[in-house]
């Protein structure tokens, strides 16, 4: 029931909100970002118990509910190559600017790959931007390789891969 | 009530003003780790005889987090998969009593309380600027800080309480957290260093105020009565909780009342069939960020008459050395993260009743409040009677 | 439970792009008052209030807070609660939780978004881990529609025309509902048609952001039979979490590894399904339950749904829209309020979907009412891939 009975303009009161926030990588995550700025490896971590691939490495299996140990064994290095596990790209949607809630126009996004990484099992998977914009060129199972941005740029984030390549000459 | 709620494992971080190496998982799971190695308990899906937890509850709000659906992000460290789950939007006592709830249901049997809040992470007064209205208060900019400024003013003046009186609390409190392995900031300090202290929003001074920034966890299992004497010999039963919303509009009510927490602690008392607490109860934790306000909260409590709390305070009663102590931790004053603190408390008033409680223990404790309150001057409060 | 819970009272207010009429407070109390109404009660009459919305988009702390005038919660109980898309069916299982404790005798339950007012295409960017989520310009919610989408479409068990032809199923229980919010006359050649968001996820499979409140009021069994003569029982309820390892890919892990029967939104219903099917002696669901209320956010969601449900057998989806089994007229007749593609304002949604089954459980559903006694309906909700909370409606104890 709608008893409002406004006549005249509606008045509405802006409101700018401005927050930050700077959060801490973590135990194992600080380790793993450390690795990718000095010597573009990336560390995964493995439970033990259920032999699950986890990328990024966490101290807790989701799956055991158990801590995973610090330990040399539970740490896996993996490749810079993998495989294509699947991709999207978002054709009809924009990024939308944080401080206005507005779509910016013009907007294009490179196709997103969710990856597999050497070394990894099924319960890996990372998501990263594909340096190939033309979907027809991309397949389900594809091999792909990182592209390091150069030591200068790197932070320790995930942007410290610029993107991935597909490999040359496979079929 | 239906049945009888017992508190079976508490555990708490060390409250520290910035855990910098940390990720708010790391610091949940410092918490949570402890309560499932005291208990031995796993979760309802990893077990193959016998029992675990079957629900779980966090206390988080998305703001401190700065993404929407704030613990889903630390939910494998929280052991939610295959579980049910849900969280509150509240200081986490309101978890602690969500949990209660959900017992008495008898929908579930054991539950996993978690409160995690990392302030250095963010901006807290930025924060808490969100909790007034867009229109009128908001613009202002009030804090929670500037808020309570207001409320210290108008209950000092109404009540002749002075300045001495509250300074007597952040001492006792500050003093009392040296105990407490756990406290952020224990101090040694006197009345006078608390009168000299830096303005911060008149009357409030530094060292009347908790630390500015505050990161920790804590953790909590409850469970049935049924359940509780196969975990543990020591069980801390729920005898009375109640909660109640007051205002939100500061100028709709006169902050030198606290008329959600008489009632709230009413609805406590009388299911804990409490007549006088002052005689009945050993030792209360209860939630203040500022000195003013655990007198103002004797009164709503019930320890004292309405503006007798500065007076009451000076009688000793709420001493280590007195009759009903308050604060044998140092509560918030020493150090606690919103979001936490109320739940905090409950982890303290437990380790008290179980005899666990060190260098701060309270002799002979049988009988305990915790409390726990939401939003600035209190608006909404949580109080619970536990006993063993 | 200890004690047998109903529901008795349902407010809902019309979902709406935007309401500038009226402040949040005056939102949720409109639902407040329809549901008080509805009820034959007044607020004094209320012990309780649970109140849920995602605080975030709105940017208000503790929104139950500063709504206390609109929900009439001063000097009572109470406590908010916030779970994703899963709210509104979060915070009804709180308040049933809350009548069956013993402990109250009336509680009101409360659900809205008001999304015209916050900033929700800058806060949903806020919803995915700061390391390691790249949604590339879709945001979370987008991004794991697809994943249902291209599932379903993988699996064979619906074609993008299906698809379309129960979107336009979905517009026109639409327009029989006076509380949806899009009223849309659209074919199946529009929806075909309609700009492709990410392969195969078009702009008119996925739901709008709306303003709405819901309210509903539920009491113990001695209450409920003394209040009303139309009590809608709560005969069970569910909660289960699907999230796994949240950094580690979620919620794609669907594409392979951690959910081998589909995408992670869709287990956690599976799960609550089968474990409430179990509990309740459910063998055939598409027999013996009359009517379902889901929360599917795309059309791909509630054709994977028919699935997850156990209406029919994996792969086989096709076969219900053909039969149009789940359309008014069906055997199974499934989100006749329009469903959320119709109306999503987040915090109320799910509890949309309780009021609906309550609706139509008592017959009072008009133009959108299963043409036949509804007796038992299943309904359930589910937010950020992780939380769901699924419920068992009954006319019946």
């Amino acid at each position: 029931m709608n008893t409002s009975t406004h006549q005249g303009d509606l008045i509405s009161v802006p409101c700018r909100l401005t927050l930050t926030w700077r959060e801490p990588a973590g135990l194992f995550v600080n380790r793993m970002f450390l690795a990718m700025r000095d010597k573009e490896e990336l560390w995964a971590v493995k439970c033990h118990s259920c032999n699950r691939i986890l990328f990024p490495p966490e101290i807790v299996c989701g799956m055991c509910k158990i801590r995973i140990e610090d330990k040399e064994e539970n740490w896996i290095k993996l490749g810079n190559e993998g495989t294509l596990v699947q991709f999207y790209q978002v054709t009809g949607s924009r990024e939308i600017d944080p401080s206005t809630g507005w779509h910016p126009k013009g907007q294009t996004f490179n196709p997103i790959g969710l990856i597999r990484p050497d070394g990894g099992n099924e319960w890996t998977i990372l998501a990263h931007i594909l340096e190939e914009t033309d979907t027809a060129k991309l397949s389900l199972g594809i091999r792909i390789k990182a592209v390091w941005k150069p030591r200068e740029e790197r932070q320790g984030l995930m942007s410290d891969i610029k993107f991935w390549r597909i490999v040359e000459g496979q079929k | 009530m239906s049945q009888r709620v017992a508190i079976v494992a508490v555990g708490q971080t060390k409250y520290e003003s910035n855990k910098s190496n940390l990720w708010q998982g790391d610091v949940a799971y410092d918490a949570i780790e402890k309560v499932l190695q005291q208990t031995g308990l796993t979760y309802q899906d990893r077990v193959k005889d016998g029992f675990g937890i079957d629900r779980i509850l966090t206390a988080g709000e998305d703001h401190f987090i700065g993404r929407t659906s704030n613990p889903f992000w630390i939910h494998h460290y929280l052991g939610a998969f295959r579980m049910s789950h849900d969280n509150v939007s509240a200081d986490a006592a309101f978890a602690v009593y969500h949990a209660v709830i959900d017992i008495l249901s008898g929908h579930y049997d054991t539950v996993l309380v978690v409160a995690m809040t990392k302030e250095s992470e963010t901006s807290r007064p930025a924060i808490e600027n969100c909790y007034f209205d867009h229109i009128f208060l908001q613009p202002l900019g009030l804090d929670y800080l500037s808020a309570s400024a207001l409320q210290a003013q108008r209950y000092m003046n109404k009540y002749g309480i002075s300045r001495e009186q509250c300074a007597m609390v952040a001492v006792r409190n500050r003093v009392n957290a040296k105990n407490n392995p756990y406290a952020q900031e224990p101090l040694d300090i006197t009345v006078e260093d608390v009168l000299k202290s830096e303005m911060l929003a008149s009357p409030i001074r530094v060292l009347d105020s908790k630390p500015p920034v505050s990161d920790g966890a804590c953790a909590l299992i409850l469970t049935t009565e049924e359940k509780a004497k196969k975990i543990t010999d020591k069980p801390v039963w729920v005898r009375g909780m109640g909660n109640c919303y007051d205002v939100h509009y500061l100028g709709d009510r006169d902050l030198a009342d606290c008329d959600s927490l008489v009632t709230a602690a009413k609805r406590a008392y009388s299911m804990a069939k409490i007549s006088d607490p002052l005689k009945e109860i050993d030792l209360a934790e209860i939630s203040e960020e500022y000195s003013y306000q655990e007198l103002l909260w004797t009164e709503g409590l019930g320890f004292c008459g309405r503006g007798e709390g500065g007076k009451w305070m000076e009688k000793g009663i709420s001493q280590m050395s007195g009759s009903l102590p308050i604060n044998p931790s140092g509560g918030i004053l020493a150090g606690n993260p919103i979001g936490v603190a109320g739940a905090a408390r409950v982890v303290e008033a437990v380790t008290q009743l179980r005899g666990e409680a060190g260098a701060r223990q309270v002799e002979g404790a049988k009988t305990a409040l915790a409390h726990g309150y939401t939003g600035a001057c209190g608006q909404s409060h949580c109080v619970f009677i536990l006993s063993h | 439970m200890a004690e047998r819970v109903a529901v008795i009272g349902v407010g809902q207010t019309p979902g709406k792009r935007s309401r500038k009429d009226v402040s949040e407070i005056e939102l949720v109390n409109e639902a407040v008052r329809a549901a008080l109404e509805d009820a034959e009660l007044t607020i004094k009459d209320i012990d309780v209030v649970i109140e849920g919305n995602m605080e975030f988009f709105e940017g208000t702390l503790y929104t139950d807070q500063w709504l206390v005038e609109g929900l009439g919660s001063c000097g009572k109980s109470g406590l908010k609660v916030n779970s994703a898309g899963d709210t509104g069916a979060t915070i009804f299982s709180t308040g049933v939780s809350h009548a069956a404790s013993g402990l109250f005798k009336t509680v009101l339950i409360v659900g809205f978004e008001k999304q015209d007012e916050g900033a929700y295409g800058g806060v949903g960017m806020r919803s995915e881990d700061s390391f390691f989520d790249i949604a590339g310009g879709s945001g979370r919610a987008i991004g794991s529609m697809w994943g249902t989408a291209i599932s379903v479409l993988n699996r064979k068990s619906a074609t993008e025309e299906l698809i379309a032809k129960v979107r336009v199923k979905e517009a026109e229980c639409g327009l029989r509902n006076p509380y949806s919010h899009l009223k849309l006359k659209i074919t199946e050649n529009d929806v075909l048609n309609s700009n492709i968001v990410i392969w195969p996820l078009r702009f008119l499979h996925i739901c709008p952001t709306s303003v709405s409140s819901c309210a509903v009021i539920v009491a113990p069994e001695k209450e409920a039979k003394r209040l009303t003569r139309k009590p809608v029982w709560v005969k069970d309820y569910y909660c289960i979490h699907s999230g796994l390892q949240p950094r580690c890919g979620e919620p794609w892990l669907n594409v392979g590894a951690a959910y081998p029967t589909g995408p992670q939104f869709r287990w956690g219903v599976e799960q609550a399904a089968i474990a409430l099917y179990k509990r309740n002696g459910i063998t055939h669901p598409r027999k013996q339950i009359d009517y379902i209320e889901s929360y599917s956010p795309s059309t791909w969601h509630e054709v994977d749904y028919y699935e997850a449900l156990k209406l029919c057998e994996p792969g086989e989806a096709w076969k219900l829209i053909e039969e149009e089994a789940t359309w008014p007229h069906g055997d199974i007749p499934f989100d006749l309020s329009g469903g959320v593609v119709s109306t999503n304002a987040i915090g109320a949604t799910g509890l949309h979907r309780v009021a609906e089954a309550v609706i139509q459980i008592r017959g009072e559903g008009g133009e959108r009412q299963v043409p036949r006694d509804v007796n038992l309906v299943f309904t359930f909700a589910q937010g950020a891939d992780q939380f769901c909370t699924a419920a068992f409606l009954s006319k019946n104890l």
